[in-house]
């Protein structure tokens, strides 16, 4: 009897610690097998498959640098900026000295990204200002700062070498680049907030600002640093986007941090700081990526996609906060229990 | 004898000068004067009448939505659905008007719809307290904009927009329609959130929400009550942006929010709550548009503009700030001499 018992409350509390994960798989388990009859086995075919991890590793990728900040209680709202200023700038450098190697320009991409995060974390961190706020006026400056460098123009295909289009319709292992780019960043963040002390002080920071201080974690400095790993992860997202659609332009990327946002929310990410894991974003991301890509495939109109975006995520919110106060009126209920016997 | 006292008054006059100029407005007055002077330094058509008062339809509209930002942050909140509720009842009164609704009635609908939205973004907030504003109304924002694109899909409807456009053309005593309204909005917004109950108990629940619950302030009713107005002002402005562009989308009014925070946070509202005036509020508003107005004569690109308010948003929010994070660091270095570091 007791073994059993045990298993059961380990169960529980799994259920309940877990309730978001669970609930995600279960939609996208849900939702795939909807559209799959639906479409008559066109949506789990092999080249879909292969377009909606292309489509969704960006979105992943960006997900999770804003992941960390959030988790540290701000909010990048520059990152759609930080990733058309990278794309762009790269590509210039590619387009003046195509003999560059695509590695390099990856750097370069990432290279902007990391001072943009500088500037932004600076803004926040040192400054003080309020994120919302700081991060508005850093999106508009590095947008603004996109056409100073193409002074209005475009970067098309034909400016850019084979090499560096090949990156996002090249395979390894059976396996997109991009894809495998997005599985990278991914244990990256897996690890560094769950198993650094640098990820767990991140959560402390998030969740009491104030003890955290007092506890020796220098409060300042690990927001900046949050505010650059998320820059430079932007950035890497950006020269992606750019190579995925061949194309930059100066509105690249524009309103992408209002869907990263809403995906890491999906995830279960507490928006003020403090509570919510990788897995969940990684989830929470996919669960976005295959909205995005269903509703064509089930021929809603492409008007509708963005009404149904909305409601998606305040429907998820809603029901996130609904499980939480389930979960703390039960376990209310069980330390009453506990205490009269 | 006379020393001592004389130190006394020198200091007495210091500490009085240290309060005006520690004042927001003081800092305020400055900033807007000097782009005052730049402005007229940089073009000479700048001071002109005529010129001035036709540049108000341009800025006016975001003016008309700034006291309803402006209480919601008050309150501590923030909501960055006022664009796409712009949107939205402008489309459905245009909409309306394209099936033969009356014209008075398309103008009521346009109200309702905005009055509605803002009580959709209360009410999720008030029934869910541990939601955070910024996502519930990001989700709004999709969401609102999402269904006006479901209503017009890509058509641009013109008879409803034409009927308004005595709003934006015509004069009432010699002023500009838009201007006239917006000192009447105004005189009854500075009566309301100064003189009355409601507004002071509006800044005291912004102050310290449970303090004022047990005080006896109805609380929720107050945040619903904002959310609301803000509604409505956001659907009276578009009135206004119909008229001016002549016609109704479901595109228009992109990243206004942006702008109407910035003007309210440059007018002294803090996101943290409890601060904001309506004379700042006209400050704000008037010098983010007479910068836009100025950069227009001398032909500054819009990507430039961009630059210039993010990066007076965050100036002006750090100044506040600049006091307490010198005198920190000064802190931290005497303590390091302290410890012989």
């Amino acid at each position: 009897m007791k073994p059993n018992n045990a298993r059961l409350s380990h169960l529980r509390s799994l259920f309940s610690n877990h309730s978001q994960e669970i609930v995600l798989i279960f939609l996208i388990v849900v939702v795939s097998m909807l559209v799959q009859m639906r479409t008559g086995g066109s949506f789990l075919s092999a080249s879909n498959l292969n377009e909606l991890m292309r489509e969704a590793s960006m979105l992943i990728i960006v997900s999770i640098g804003m992941t960390i900040v959030i988790i540290s209680g701000g909010i990048d709202l520059s990152v759609g900026s930080v990733m058309g200023l990278a794309g762009m700038i790269s590509v210039l450098v590619l387009r003046d000295h195509p003999e560059i190697p695509v590695v390099l320009i990856f750097a370069i991409g990432i290279g902007v990204g990391m001072i943009c995060g500088v500037i932004s974390g600076f803004v926040v961190a040192k400054l003080r200002i309020a994120p919302l706020i700081g991060t508005l006026g850093t999106c508009d400056i590095f947008r603004g700062v996109i056409y100073i460098f193409s002074k209005g123009e475009w970067v098309s295909q034909t400016d850019m070498t084979d090499q560096f289009l090949a990156i996002s319709t090249g395979k390894f292992l059976g396996i997109n680049y991009m894809v495998l780019f997005a599985i990278a960043v991914a244990i990256f963040g897996v690890i560094f907030m769950g198993h650094t002390r640098f990820g767990r002080q991140l959560y402390a920071i998030g969740s009491n600002a104030e003890s955290a201080r007092i506890s020796g974690i220098k409060v300042e400095t690990d927001k900046w640093i949050a505010y650059i790993i998320s820059g430079m992860i932007a950035g890497l997202a950006g020269v992606l986007w750019v190579c995925k659609y061949a194309c930059a332009q100066g509105t690249t990327a524009t309103g992408f941090e209002l869907n990263v946002i809403a995906s890491v929310v999906l995830g279960g990410v507490s928006i003020t700081g403090g509570a919510g894991s990788m897995y969940g974003v990684l989830l929470g991301s996919l669960l976005f990526g295959i909205l995005n890509n269903i509703l064509p495939l089930i021929q809603v109109s492409s008007f509708w996609q963005r009404a149904i975006r909305g409601a998606v995520i305040l429907i998820s919110v809603v029901i996130n906060s609904l499980v939480l106060r389930r979960a703390s009126r039960k376990a209310l209920m069980r330390r009453e229990e506990h205490e009269k016997a | 004898m006379k020393k001592p006292e004389t130190a006394l008054g020198s200091r007495d006059a210091r500490a009085i000068a240290g309060k005006i100029f520690s004042r927001w407005e003081t800092f305020l007055i400055l900033i807007f004067l000097v782009v005052n002077i730049i402005n007229i330094n940089l073009s000479p058509y700048y001071l002109n009448y005529n010129n001035l008062m036709d540049s108000m339809i341009n800025f006016m509209d975001k003016g008309l939505m700034v006291y309803g930002i402006m209480m919601v942050l008050v309150l501590g909140e923030i909501d960055i659905s006022i664009a796409s509720i712009i949107t939205l009842s402008a489309c459905v009164a245009g909409w309306s008007c394209e099936k033969g609704v009356p014209f008075a009635a398309c103008v009521c609908i346009a109200l309702l719809v905005g009055a509605l939205c803002g009580a959709f973004n209360g009410m999720l907030l008030v029934k869910f307290p541990e939601l955070n504003s910024t996502i519930v109304t990001l989700g709004t924002q999709i969401l609102f904009r999402g269904i006006a694109y479901m209503l017009l899909e890509d058509q641009s409807l013109k008879t409803y927009a034409k009927q308004l456009s005595k709003l934006a053309w015509g004069k009432i005593l010699g002023l500009p329609v838009i201007l006239f309204t917006f000192i009447v909005m105004t005189v009854i917004f500075g009566f309301i959130i100064h003189r009355t109950v409601s507004g002071r108990q509006l800044c005291a629940s912004g102050t310290n929400r449970t303090a004022s619950h047990f005080s006896g302030i109805h609380c929720d009713r107050i945040k619903m009550i904002v959310f609301t107005v803000n509604g409505l002002c956001a659907a009276f402005a578009g009135l206004f942006l119909a008229a001016k562009l002549a016609s109704v989308r479901a595109s228009i009014a992109q990243g206004y929010e942006m702008e109407v925070i910035a003007m309210a946070i440059l007018g002294g509202a803090a996101t943290t709550g409890g601060r904001g005036n309506v004379g700042g509020m006209i400050l704000g508003v008037f010098t983010i548009g007479l910068i836009r107005y100025g950069a227009g004569l001398v032909n500054v690109a819009s990507d430039t503009l961009k630059i210039i308010i993010g990066l007076l948003l965050i100036i002006v929010c750090a100044v506040p700030n600049l006091k307490q994070v010198i005198s920190e660091a000064k802190e931290q270095f005497r303590g390091g001499r302290k410890l012989g570091i």
